[in-house]
């Protein structure tokens, strides 16, 4: 059984520590750079209402990329460091379960990208034209979609450091979190690939950016569904393999 | 000669590191997966698209390999001071310029063993298809690209001493995946720009380096349309990373400086 | 550490649920969309801050019309987006229309590109900007010098190199794949493959009308389609068999105009009688269709037929036959 009031102080730490390491500068880069290319594209104009949507689309989908990376990050390195820098004893010396000490963490690296992916995105719809009619119930869905999302990276994120060194864990993580909509097109014969997480589903960008309406309540609930299964699965899986760790 | 010594022992041991940790051999496995996958669709039973194999295989050749080398020289100095390995090193007579040509010699190793497993692949992948390859402008990409690869990875040491191992990989990743866009961005931003921005755009050419000068691989994929470089541009391209990459050196070496231990 | 394999079994069944529900579901499966769009498309691709992007792009299919038209030119960067492999269905058969119409496609406006031949390429992109600028228009001196020098870059005053089409068709699978909705990179596809001679044209087309059978543009294509296979045994022996291709192609064509025109009334503005969110290849697509219709009638004698058609369609104005 998982305590609140101990999960929270783990996920308070963690989050102090991305302070404590500037990890806020990178979330600064990110949205540094996407407000240069907002601008760079305002300098040299936009001359129909087709290229104000291909620049919010832009925007949209680089708000997302730069979350998912932000929090794909952020989740594998929280064991790997903290087991080689030997500073998550001192935690652990606590009365505190292994399992809520992963799932502070994983709290702390879901707040983090949901933050980025907030700020990221509330610059791109303030500063990107909207030239052409945009559904707003499609945006909301985008946005909310976005939370379950972020929580599949992270949790996977952590359940790969687990796994592997962090370097391959961090490759494999980035090739699940932004290639495998593309895998499961092009190779859905393989039925491993079809175990892959997929967060691409629950990226709603270029719907939104189409002027399509939002998806209907029923497959808002398969997706949120297939969502949590992957939430859940990771976390599990991380869970075992964090208790069965030898420290 | 003692100096030398020191960088080939300094070099040997990030040379080792990245051999014996698993990050290369992944980037290598996860490459050939990519491209197997791809390679098992369909294309209509028509044999021999070998354009379509060079396009794919050249793009996550590159990209593998400066992923490589981000990873490892962006990690390289933050970890020594944060894990006092530094200490015991620069406690031995040898000075800090020595340490960083050491660490750079190893990382660009590591980059030509990273870069050599996958042109191997490469070259197996075009026989099995029975293709070509024309040799003398892959030859020249390959070596171009470990320019780039020197570049970049004094351009990782300048920033991961300049600030903190994260925003340092971050910036890296940001630099090389957005070269392509600079040399056309700037363009279209001149026409448009006034007479403060057009200075800036000029300013900017000369002092960022241009990554994408060193990736031939759109002319490598449609060999049989354009010749080899003449040598004329290849050395002016070697002169141009030995200048970019000695000026971003200095700046990490002055950083270095500066640092307190 | 050791898991019990029932656990991981467990756990596998769980992943293979979850995929199965998010499998249900495809957020991008929706008719139409801006980014499918042609007349959008031409619209951003043209735009300044499309060639400030190069193939740095969103839109998966954009990024592979782009390498596309790349390799067209043998790899060379236009600033305008050229017309690789036409917009419409009809540009892509164009030949096969007229000579049964007996019409020249400009006097109805048509504009044929890239689709019609590697001439009509060259004609399309001749003078056209490239992106990277030539000397004397490129302020960085000598680092424009090396661009030119490193990148697949030819002056455009002079004539450009155009590659055939066969190593296009790999970006024309992957771009369907990425996304069945798209209707033009089965049009262009189609077009290519029945270039190479390729038997599996007709298969794609097909493949294309599975995913999306309301799409009269690919309807309009396997008749065309239909309609050279038609021509091809006319000239061989058996006669029989190039009457049901005939029947079969003038049904496709039926079927396109008629699906064609319900789909541009539905876009009929009321107040203003114009009509909304219609290309101008998708005009000259529903033109073909009905115009093939009535030919290909009256060519298998049913007089009948060809006059309701003329009937039916005559709302689309002074083009029909």
């Amino acid at each position: 059984m998982i305590r609140l009031a101990h999960v929270i102080p783990v996920a308070r730490a963690a989050l102090l520590d991305l302070v404590r390491r500037r990890d806020v500068a990178v979330a600064g880069i990110f949205t540094a750079a996407l407000l240069a290319l907002l601008a760079g594209a305002r300098a040299v104009g936009l001359e129909n209402p087709a290229t104000g949507t291909l620049l919010l689309n832009l925007g949209l989908t680089l708000a997302v990329g730069a979350a998912h990376l932000m929090t794909l990050l952020l989740g594998a390195r929280q064991f790997p460091e903290e087991l080689e820098n030997r500073t998550l004893y001192p935690l652990l010396a606590r009365p505190v379960r292994r399992a809520e000490v992963l799932a502070g963490k994983w709290i702390a690296c879901v707040l983090a990208g949901t933050g980025l992916y907030a700020v990221l995105t509330l610059a791109v719809l303030a500063l990107a034209p909207r030239l052409e009619f945009y559904d707003h119930r499609t945006g909301f869905q985008m946005v909310a979609l976005q939370i379950p999302a972020l929580m599949t990276v992270a949790a996977w994120a952590m359940l790969l450091s687990l796994l592997l060194p962090k370097g391959p864990a961090v490759l494999i993580a980035g090739v699940m979190t932004f290639a495998s909509g593309a895998l499961l097109r092009l190779a859905a014969a393989f039925w491993l690939v079809r175990l892959l997480p997929d967060v691409s589903k629950l990226d709603l960008a270029l719907r939104y950016t189409d002027g399509i309406g939002p998806l209907p309540v029923s497959d808002v609930i398969l997706l949120a569904g297939g969502a949590a299964i992957w939430i859940l699965l990771g976390l599990a899986a991380a869970a075992q393999l964090f208790a069965g760790k030898r420290l | 000669m003692g100096e030398l010594r020191s960088i080939a022992v300094i070099a040997k041991g990030v040379w080792l590191e990245a051999v014996r940790r698993k990050d290369v051999y992944v980037l290598v496995l996860l490459c050939c997966g990519l491209i197997g996958l791809t390679m098992t669709v369909d294309f209509f039973d028509i044999e021999g698209l070998t354009k379509f194999y060079r396009e794919i295989a050249l793009k996550l050749m590159d990209v593998s390999t400066a992923a490589a080398v981000i990873l490892l020289a962006c990690r390289q100095l933050p970890r020594e001071f944060e894990q006092r390995t530094i200490y015991p090193l620069l406690a031995r007579p040898i000075g800090r310029l020595t340490f960083l040509l050491g660490k750079m010699a190893g990382v660009c190793a590591a980059a030509a063993f990273c870069f050599g497993l996958f042109m191997a692949i490469f070259a197996a992948g075009i026989a099995s298809l029975g293709g070509g390859i024309g040799w003398s402008l892959f030859l020249q990409h390959a070596y171009l690209q470990m320019l780039q690869m020197l570049l970049l990875t004094t351009a990782c040491f300048a920033l991961s001493l300049a600030c903190s191992p994260d925003a340092a990989l971050t910036l890296a990743f940001l630099f090389y995946f957005t070269a392509g866009l600079l040399g056309d961005l700037s363009v279209m931003l001149y026409e448009v720009a006034g007479t403060a921005g057009r200075a800036g755009l000029w300013l900017l050419t000369y002092v960022l380096p241009q990554l994408a000068l060193f990736d031939l691989s759109e002319k490598t994929v449609h060999f049989e349309i354009w010749p080899a470089l003449g040598p004329g541009t290849m050395a002016a391209l070697t002169a141009y990373a030995l200048v970019y990459s000695l000026a971003l050196l200095g700046l990490a070496h002055a950083l270095f400086r500066r640092r307190p231990l | 550490m050791r898991i019990p394999a029932a656990k991981i079994l467990l756990w596998l069944s769980g992943l293979a649920v979850a995929g199965w529900l998010a499998a249900q579901v495809d957020p991008g499966r929706y008719e139409g969309g801006r980014a499918r769009d042609e007349q959008e498309r031409a619209q951003r691709n043209r735009s300044a801050l499309a060639v400030m992007l190069g193939e740095f792009r969103t839109s998966a299919s954009d990024v592979m019309f782009i390498k596309t038209e790349r390799y067209m030119h043998g790899g060379v960067a236009f600033r305008q987006g050229q017309r690789t492999a036409a917009q419409g269905a009809e540009d892509l058969y164009a030949t096969e229309e007229e000579e049964m119409a007996g019409h020249d496609g400009e006097e109805h406006g048509h504009s044929h590109g890239h689709g019609d031949d590697e001439h009509g390429a060259a004609c399309a992109s001749h003078g056209m900007p490239t992106v990277i600028p030539p000397a004397e228009k490129d302020f960085r001196g000598w680092v424009g010098d090396l661009y030119r020098a490193v990148k697949p870059w030819r002056d455009s005053s002079k004539p450009h190199i155009h590659t055939d089409g066969r190593e296009l068709l790999p970006w024309f699978r992957l771009m369907t794949l990425s996304d069945p909705g798209y209707i033009q990179g089965y049009l262009a596809g189609g077009f290519w493959l029945q270039k190479q001679g390729s038997a599996m044209a007709l298969d794609f087309i097909e493949e294309g009308l599975r995913k999306n059978p309301e799409a009269f543009q690919l309807h309009l294509s396997r008749g065309l389609l239909r309609l050279r296979q038609a021509r091809d045994a006319e000239a061989g022996p058996v006669e029989e068999s190039a009457r049901v291709l005939f029947v079969e192609a003038r049904d496709d064509c039926l079927r396109a105009a008629e699906l064609g025109l319900s789909q541009r009334l539905a876009k009929v503005d009321e107040e203003s009688g114009t009509v909304e969110d219609w290309s101008k290849y998708q005009e000259n697509d529903l033109l073909a269709a009905c115009r093939l219709a009535i030919i290909l009638s009256e060519r298998l004698g049913e007089v009948q037929t060809a006059a309701r058609c003329r009937e039916r369609f005559a709302a689309l104005g002074p083009h029909l036959p």
